[in-house]
């Protein structure tokens, strides 16, 4: 008996020691925060009332869903699209990403984070749009899956480039495509 | 008592005497006023010495400093009236601090009033917001635009179908620069870093921020067009 006391405080040492090691071992491996809790594309279109020649080569044309989404817009309205790039990056629960839809350039870049949980198949996002390494606007958008958001960026070519952000899946959800 | 000497008479009136002299000289002009007078020659009377006295002051005499004078009397008249205001305001005060009970309702209305109105917009603003929720389920809401930079203008539609939000006064991206998206390796090898494809992608956003100048990898619309004729 005498013995099983005074073993009784090595014993409680040992369990301590291997619950905090389980415990950092967890905070190593499952960082929550950086999973996926959705897809995100951000793409970028060439819109012009001209000559759609003027943007040159390399752009590509439009899907029949881009196609429906433009025809749909109020204030954005351009006779000629074409598509100049697009990225899918996932959405990281508690974590910043960045979506470059223009491969070689960083004329446009959005970051984006989840602001708060998924609810109800929409999730509420921090997002930025920077041109180069000047950041031009924030916003704190709700998107959901089959409304994009459409912001119409800078002049090129005499044309405008029309950056759309749209949430493609979330995780659990059906995709969009 | 004798009559006093005129040389005593003299110094009394003129009042050198003191002590038991002065008292003598003065208890003998009380028993004999008449010989007084006559020896002084002096018979007009005190009566008459009154009104000649009288006589021979001015009727009115301006003071000395009229200025200060009237200005002291004016200080005097604004002084009493202002205490007398000051006791009219207390006695108002006085009345103000037991108000009937008309008076306290109508101090009550004032935030009644003010209640209603915040609690009008309330209910506006919780209808609007339910109304934002049940779009939220199909799309995007909740677009207020922060523009750190000046002369950037943005102008936000919100439909059913998307969100468009329409910047100005933005800086035009250069026609020189090529950024469509069929660049490749297979093209420009020599432009675009070899192993840029392999790059990870924290690796490729650092260099996205680090870099000043990615475009540098790329060459003009019309270089490009030279090499492809070449």
């Amino acid at each position: 008996m005498r013995l099983i006391l005074q073993s009784l405080p090595c014993i409680f040492l040992a369990i301590v020691c291997s619950l905090s090691a389980q415990t950092s071992d967890v905070g190593v491996t499952n960082d929550v925060g950086a999973e996926s809790v959705g897809e995100l594309k951000v793409s970028v279109f060439y819109g012009t009332n001209g000559d759609v020649a003027q943007a040159g080569e390399g752009l590509t044309a439009l899907s029949a869903k881009q196609v429906e989404h433009l025809k749909k817009l109020k204030k954005i309205k351009f006779s000629h699209y074409k598509v100049v790039g697009e990225d899918s990056q996932q959405l990281l629960r508690s974590y910043e990403n960045w979506a470059k839809p223009l491969k070689q350039s960083k004329q446009i870049l959005i970051s984006f984070q989840p602001s708060g949980e998924v609810v109800d198949r929409s999730v509420k996002l921090d997002l930025e749009f920077w041109q180069k390494d000047k950041k031009i606007m924030k916003n704190a958008p709700v998107l959901s899956i089959g409304k994009p958001l459409f912001i119409l960026g800078p002049e090129w070519r005499g044309g405008r480039l029309i950056i759309a952000v749209e949430l493609m899946s979330l995780v659990g959800e059906a995709s969009a495509e | 008592m004798n009559k006093p000497s005129e040389k005593t008479l003299r110094l009394w009136l003129e009042g050198e005497l003191e002590g038991d002299r002065k008292q003598e000289v003065e208890s003998w002009a009380e028993t004999n006023p008449e010989e007084l007078d006559a020896e002084f020659k002096c018979d007009i009377g005190w009566d008459a010495l009154n009104d000649e006295c009288f006589a021979s002051m001015p009727a009115s005499e301006e003071p000395p400093y009229p200025e200060f004078f009237n200005h002291k009397i004016l200080q005097t008249i604004q002084e009493e009236n202002e205490n007398a205001l000051e006791s009219v305001k207390g006695q108002e005060l006085e009345h103000a601090s037991s108000p009937g009970l008309w008076q306290k309702l109508r101090w009550m209305l004032a935030p009644a009033a003010v209640a209603a109105v915040a609690a009008f917009y309330a209910g506006s603003v919780l209808s609007n917001s339910s109304n934002t929720l049940a779009d939220s389920k199909s799309g995007v809401t909740n677009n207020s635009v922060y523009l750190p930079n000046s002369g950037i203008v943005a102008a936000v539609t919100e439909s059913s179908d998307a969100t468009e939000i329409v910047l100005s006064g933005l800086t035009p991206v250069s026609d020189e620069l090529d950024i469509a998206m069929s660049y490749s390796n297979d093209v420009f090898p020599a432009l675009i870093p070899a192993n840029y494809a392999e790059r990870s992608r924290d690796e490729r956003i650092f260099n996205i921020v680090s870099d000043p100048e990615p475009e540098t990898y790329m060459l003009t619309k019309s270089v490009r067009d030279a090499i492809y004729y070449y």
